[in-house]
This record gives C-alpha cells, sequence and structure tokens, in this order.
C-alpha cells in the first residue's frame, strides 16, 4: 500500500516537473543555435535622410514631405493609396531610396516602407545575437538593426522559434526541414515567389537563385490576387491583430507594411483585410510575416509604429536594408 | 465534475488573455475529462467495481492527457510548435491501456470463476 502511494505520488510530482519544463524550455531557457555571419555590404557614397515629425496630431497631417531627388530611379508610378498617405521618412543612396509612409485603413495605423533596391542582395536577414536555431534567443528590432548598421528594418519570421520549415537567409541555407506552411522566396534576380514547402526542396530553392526564403504566412497575395481565408485554419488568421507583411511589385521594388493593432486608436486588422492592403499597393506577390506585438518596424534610428506591448517585443529575427 | 468546470473556467480566462487566439485541445479538455470520468463509470456500474489500483491507473492516464492537451493548448496560442509532448500522450494512453486491460482481465477470471 505504502508503495503504491509512493508510485502514485512520484508519477504526479513528475508529471508536474515535466510539464514545468516544457513551458521553461519554450518560454524561458535560452539555448543557443548556430552562429551567422550577416554579409557585409559596399559603402555608398551618397546619402540623404529626411524625415518629418507629424505636425499637429499623432496622425493628423496628410500634407505629404518633398522627397529629396533620389540617385535611383522610382520605378514608374507609386501606388495612388500612397498619395493619400504621409510620408514620414525618406532615405536614399545612389542604389537604394526608401519611403515610409504612415495611412489609416480599416480604422487602423499602417505603415508602409516602399523599398526600390537595385540589387536584391541589399535585402538582408539577421538574426538575434547572430544565431539561429537556438530557443529563446532575443534581441529588439532596434537593437538588431542597430548592431547590422541597417537603415530599416522589420521583424521577419522568428525562424528559430519553430524546428520546422525553409530557411534560406543572405543565400546561406540554415534549415532543409519542410512544413505543411507555404513559404515565400527572394531570388537573387529580386524577383518574388510563394510555394507550398512540400512541393520542393531547400536544395531546388537554392539553385533556383534563393537570396532569402521566410516560412511563416500565409500567403496574402499570388499573381495579384488576394489568396487567403480568415476561416481558414490557423483561426488566428481571422483576428483583428497587429501585422507585418512583405510585398513585391516588380525585381528591386517591394513594400514592407506594419499595421498596429490591439488598442482603440488602431484595431489591427484580420489577414483579409492585410491582403488587400497590400493590393492597394498594387502588390503582385505579398506575405505574412510574425504579427502580434512582435510587428515593428524601424526606420532610421527610431521604431515608426506602436508596438501592441506599449514597448518593442524581443524576437528572434528582422529582415533589414544597411545604410 | 469539478475538475472539467475548472478546466473549461481555464479555458475562458486564457481566451480572455490569448488576443482571440483560441485552441481546440483548450476548448476540449474538459469534454475529455467528462467522458474519460462517466463513460468507465458506467462500466464499473454494470460489470463491477474494479481494484483501487486499477482507478488510480485510470486517473493517473487522464491527468497525462489532460497535462499535454493544456500544454499543447498553450502553445498553439503562442505561436509554437508542439515539442516533447508526444510522451504526455503515450504515457496517458498506455496507463489508460494497462488500466483497461487489468480490468478486462478481471473480469474474465471473474466470469471464469463463476
Amino acid at each position: 500500500m505504502k508503495k503504491q502511494l509512493i508510485f502514485i505520488l512520484g508519477f504526479y510530482i513528475l508529471l508536474f516537473l515535466s510539464s514545468g519544463f516544457v513551458l521553461l524550455d519554450e518560454f524561458v531557457l535560452v539555448q543557443t543555435g548556430t552562429h551567422v555571419e550577416i554579409p557585409t555590404t559596399t559603402t555608398r557614397t551618397t546619402t540623404t535622410v529626411s524625415t518629418t515629425e507629424p505636425t499637429t496630431d499623432e496622425f493628423g497631417s496628410t500634407e505629404p514631405t518633398t522627397i529629396a531627388d533620389p540617385n535611383i530611379a522610382y520605378p514608374g508610378e507609386k501606388p495612388s493609396i500612397l498619395n493619400q498617405a504621409t510620408v514620414i521618412g525618406s532615405y536614399h543612396t545612389e542604389t537604394l531610396l526608401i519611403t515610409i509612409y504612415r495611412l489609416r485603413l480599416y480604422g487602423s495605423n499602417v505603415f508602409v516602407a516602399d523599398v526600390v533596391v537595385a540589387d536584391a542582395k541589399q535585402i538582408l536577414g539577421a538574426f538575434a545575437h547572430n544565431d539561429f536555431g537556438g530557443s529563446n534567443v532575443v534581441e529588439t528590432v532596434s537593437t538588431m538593426a542597430r548592431n547590422n548598421q541597417a537603415v530599416f528594418a522589420i521583424n521577419s519570421d522568428w525562424a528559430s522559434h519553430y524546428t520546422e520549415g525553409f530557411v534560406i537567409r543572405n543565400g546561406q541555407i540554415l534549415r532543409t526541414t519542410d512544413t505543411y506552411r507555404h513559404a515565400v522566396m527572394l531570388r537573387e534576380d529580386g524577383s518574388v515567389v510563394s510555394f507550398a514547402e512540400e512541393s520542393t526542396t531547400v536544395e531546388a530553392l537554392a539553385q533556383d537563385g534563393a537570396w532569402q526564403v521566410w516560412s511563416f504566412g500565409p500567403v496574402l497575395v499570388k499573381a495579384g490576387q488576394s489568396v487567403v481565408d480568415n476561416d481558414a485554419w490557423p483561426d488566428r488568421n481571422g483576428v483583428l491583430n497587429p501585422r507585418s507583411a512583405f510585398g513585391y511589385l516588380a525585381p528591386g521594388h517591394y513594400m514592407f507594411v506594419v499595421v498596429d493593432g490591439r488598442t482603440d486608436v488602431s484595431l489591427g486588422v484580420d489577414v483579409e483585410q492585410l491582403a488587400n492592403i497590400l493590393l492597394l499597393l498594387d502588390c503582385d506577390e505579398a506575405y505574412n510575416f510574425d504579427g502580434g506585438s512582435s510587428s515593428t518596424m524601424w526606420f532610421d534610428g527610431e521604431v515608426v509604429n506602436h508596438p501592441s506591448n506599449g514597448e518593442e517585443r524581443e524576437v528572434g529575427d528582422i529582415v533589414f536594408i544597411p545604410r | 465534475m469539478i475538475v472539467a468546470a475548472g478546466l473549461f473556467l481555464l479555458d475562458f480566462v486564457y481566451n480572455q488573455f490569448s488576443h482571440g487566439i483560441g485552441s481546440w485541445y483548450m476548448h476540449l479538455v474538459p469534454t475529455v475529462v467528462l467522458l474519460a470520468g462517466f463513460a468507465p463509470a458506467f462500466v464499473v456500474a454494470r460489470f463491477g467495481e474494479p481494484k483501487p489500483v486499477l482507478i488510480e491507473l485510470w486517473r493517473m492516464g487522464l491527468s497525462a492527457v489532460v497535462a499535454a492537451m493544456i500544454l499543447t493548448g498553450i502553445l498553439e496560442i503562442a505561436g509554437s510548435e508542439t515539442r516533447s509532448l508526444a510522451s504526455f500522450y503515450g504515457v496517458g494512453i498506455l496507463l489508460w491501456l494497462i488500466a483497461a486491460t487489468l480490468y478486462l482481465l478481471y473480469l474474465a477470471r471473474k466470469e471464469a470463476d463463476r
């Protein structure tokens, strides 16, 4: 009888401790992974930064700021929705043009980085502490951006948060295991395509010129059409939340979007609304990044949006553009 | 019943802070507790009371499955993949199978003794 009691008690103590360990392992304990070097970039000579602070109230200004003449030509007409937006900053070199806009859509504050690059390899990825594949290795977008001499950065897919899913960063294959998810690939030639991971291999993507492969999703826009459904699994897609996304217009021309949420001022959007925003920005392909309190856009030394926690959340990785 | 009600409350409270994101594992935990509690009660009422150790084995299995489902729900809501929980489900189901098998053997022996 006493043995039975000890066995039963031992089982429940073990179950309690195991449950605690699972939670600690997932949310607290730091385990490092692989050190990842970020490619160095060439220094550019011509640089102009102009930022405009909101004038009357936080989001009252609708008068666009004049953008200094860039050294790289803007491809075609800018999306008409941006004529209603407020320019809150811009930066250009002879190979890079970034304009940061703020606009109101769906009861939310939407921040758009309109990015034109001469070479897709100017779009880089970085990990917290340059570590991939560990757990709970995190830094703020600001810290990672500063450490990598970025002018622009946004949170990306938090690749280390998952144990599976293709990951290619800066041309380097980091994870080869596929998942049920759809991923998106930025090729070295500047083109972008999304695909079901189960339909290919990471080696085939590398052969195809993959420069970045992000695995989060869902795919928002494909061939100029919205392809998301709020009712599709997982149910987080249909909830109003802060969101981050990446959009593609043409080789060398991209949109990075952050939507603030979870406040009375900015409600946030579901994935269908997010896809519509990317369509308004004339995107041919668009992909959802990690959202919620992770959604952070950083430009020229400052966070431009309002992360829903009231302060920056520490995340696993960023997409950034170096100065 | 009390445990199921407590788990229902846990799911409800958790949902208030999960920004509208839910997990079917969390939603279904109270139902699993009710089913795993009532179904054997009907069997026992029909065929006879098992030894206390078998009841305890069944409860231990249920505890492991419930812990696994709650943890799966928490990780799902956090946007994580569920890791290292297969052993929880495995242990729970194994304990259920052992308890059920021993109960069936007990019934068979009881029938043979008649």
